[in-house]
């Protein structure tokens, strides 16, 4: 705890004392500068090495966020569950934290044996920032050990207190670990703090604030909150389905209810981080923003919206099947299919492409590059509604999954009832005016305006919504006990889905992240002359990262059995000698 | 009630795309 105070304390000082003198370059290397190990792709295994790092990183990071919120609601309401299930989902982020820890140590000597000079000049500008990371992961170590294996002995009255402050304590210098390794990463997308032939002359706090930092953090700590939940709800669901009795049943099925909610909770806000931080590629530079997502880069988000699609219709689906534990859902089914409608089209107008690759003859046969009816859906302000309307229907499906076993008691139930729809029907006529009217027949500044106030209008509903429902069922009463554990095994496959879903997601953004540097290895100022700086096709990019989901995948299964295994004991009879 | 609630949030919607894109923005479908 002393260590982290004292480098809050001391880091902005000593960068600026640090900074006199120094003088960084960049040199000009040749394909022979970079060392060749035979049989060894140099940028596949740093990129293996980076992005498996990454995923264990952002899981080991995300992972004691939420815990600290569900431990938090466990004093507030004190209900021992909430309790008992944060510390199981600290327990499985222990041993990924050792592989996080083990695969950063590859990812550092990959980098350093097969791009020398390329560290060399980033550890020159950013020597203080690593030595004092390095320090950072033994407050990191220490706080994460005290806090989970102290979890039973520091329990009740201020003992909790100080287990809670650990938890803060424990997040702060995730997050500081994780900014500081963001304005790495940012600097070689948006170098700051270099003239414009890339040298360094003490800068620190410029090279870290760099242009693309924020953005970048920003979206990362959401994004890690909604991969983390859903590595845990894939966790809830490899032990409901191999779970022997009724209780582990119902147990897991609650843990894997919440991870659900955490996962889907922070995905509902991620594509706007996600068009904040495009906004400001395209701020920094139109070059790398026009690259990203209208040149070579763009077919891979139309493979985002298929994955993102599948999300929203995967946590929809585990909600609906979810409503089975409820006595009174069934005055809610028939709404289902509605809502599966909408979000259906919303998925398929959201992966419509805007060019398609075509062969003359279909393109003859088309007549234009552009599908007459469909390609109008190509374009962003279909894209944008389409987002819109899939978030709030997801929206609905959490609010009669709520209500599902519930009964109101107010006498303004049919008037709160009607505000609500009323409420939506106002709502998605706004987002559909801005969207087609804004979208398609007024200036093309216009098209992209209207994207906020469609975000908004999203956002003020599930408020509106929420608040209003809240008052509405305020002294409710149950229709019948909840019967966690009564769901289909299939509504558990949604879970794994969406865990594999959301890491090949990270993946390929990742790739597309890095990749829009092309060429450089710090954009416009270090040039990358190895024999591997240019973009490969799409197919062997989109291969390396499937390999590495599956190698992570892998990885996680193991973490799963191996925290599985910790509990079981076995007494061989006859084995160790009688006292 | 269904009629009240949608002409209040139609309003707050409207204020709301009227805060965010400005008179320019909404005189535009009055143009049309």
């Amino acid at each position: 705890m002393m260590l982290v105070v004292f480098l809050l304390a001391v880091l902005p000082f000593s960068v600026a004392e640090a900074a006199e003198g120094v003088q960084v370059t960049v040199p000009e290397l040749s394909s022979s500068d970079y060392p060749v190990i035979a049989g060894v792709n140099s940028r596949v295994a740093v990129w293996l090495a980076a992005q498996l790092h990454l995923w264990f990183a952002a899981f080991v990071l995300a992972v004691p966020i939420f815990v600290f919120i569900i431990e938090s609601i466990g004093v507030w309401t004190r209900d021992q569950r909430y309790d008992e299930m944060a510390f199981e989902f600290i327990k499985v982020s222990i041993t990924a934290y050792s592989l996080t820890a083990i695969l950063g140590g590859l990812l550092a000597f990959s980098l350093f044996i097969f791009y020398p000079q390329l560290m060399t000049y980033l550890t020159g500008v950013f020597s203080e920032s690593m030595f004092y990371y390095a320090l950072l992961f033994f407050a990191e170590s220490v706080t994460l050990y005290v806090y989970y294996y102290g979890w039973h002995w520091l329990q009740g009255g201020d003992k909790k207190w100080i287990h809670l402050t650990l938890g803060l304590l424990l997040n702060a210098v995730g997050t500081l670990l994780m900014l500081l390794a963001n304005a790495w990463l940012t600097f070689m997308m948006s170098p700051n703090g270099v003239d414009t032939a890339g040298t360094f002359t003490g800068d620190t706090w410029g090279a870290i604030h760099n242009f693309l930092w924020n953005p970048i953090n920003l979206h990362r700590v959401v994004a890690n909150v909604a991969f983390g939940g859903s590595v845990v709800g894939a966790y809830a669901a490899f032990k409901f389905l191999s779970a022997s009795g009724e209780d582990e049943r119902a147990h897991y099925d609650w843990m894997g209810y919440n991870a659900n909610f955490i996962a889907i909770t922070a995905l509902l806000p991620l594509p706007f981080a996600g068009y904040y931080l495009t906004a400001e590629i395209y701020e920094y530079s139109q070059q790398m923003g026009i690259t990203l997502m209208g040149g070579v880069f763009a077919w891979l988000f139309i493979i985002q919206a298929v994955l993102i699609g599948t999300l929203f219709i995967a946590a929809n689906y585990y909600l609906w099947c979810g409503m089975g534990r409820s006595e009174g859902a069934h005055r809610y089914y028939p709404y289902i299919k509605y809502i599966a409608f909408v979000i259906v089209a919303s998925f398929l107008v959201w992966f419509t492409p805007h060019t398609l690759v075509l062969t003359n003859e279909e393109l003859k046969a088309l007549g234009g590059p552009y599908h007459k009816y469909l390609g109008s859906l190509g374009i962003m302000p279909a894209k944008n509604t389409a987002v819109n309307l899939m978030i709030l229907f997801t929206a609905v499906s959490f609010l009669i999954y709520r209500r599902s076993n519930k009964l109101p008691t107010v006498s303004w139930v049919q008037t709160g009832n009607a505000l609500q729809i009323a409420l939506f029907v106002a709502g998605i006529a706004n987002i559909l005016i801005l969207g087609i009217y804004y979208g398609y027949f007024t200036n093309t500044v216009y098209k992209v305006a209207a994207s906020i106030p469609q975000v908004l209008t999203t956002l003020v509903v599930i408020v509106i919504s929420t608040v209003i429902d809240s008052f509405l069922y305020k002294g409710a009463e149950e229709v019948a006990p909840l019967r966690w554990g009564r769901v289909p095994d299939r509504s558990q496959y949604a879970l794994f889905l969406l865990a594999v879903a959301f890491t090949w997601l990270m993946g390929l953004m990742g790739y597309i992240r890095s990749g829009i540097r092309q060429h450089w290895h710090v954009t416009d100022v270090f040039r990358d002359n190895s024999v591997d700086a240019f973009t490969p096709t799409l197919g062997y990019a989109a291969n390396v990262v499937s390999i590495g989901v599956v190698i992570f995948m892998a990885m996680v299964v193991f973490v799963f059995w191996i925290s599985q295994v910790s509990s079981k004991k076995s007494y061989p009879e006859g084995y160790w000698k009688t006292a | 009630m269904f009629a009240v609630g949608l002409v209040v949030f139609s309003l707050v919607f409207l204020a709301l795309d009227y805060f965010v894109m400005g008179a320019q923005g909404l005189s535009l479908v009055f143009e049309h």
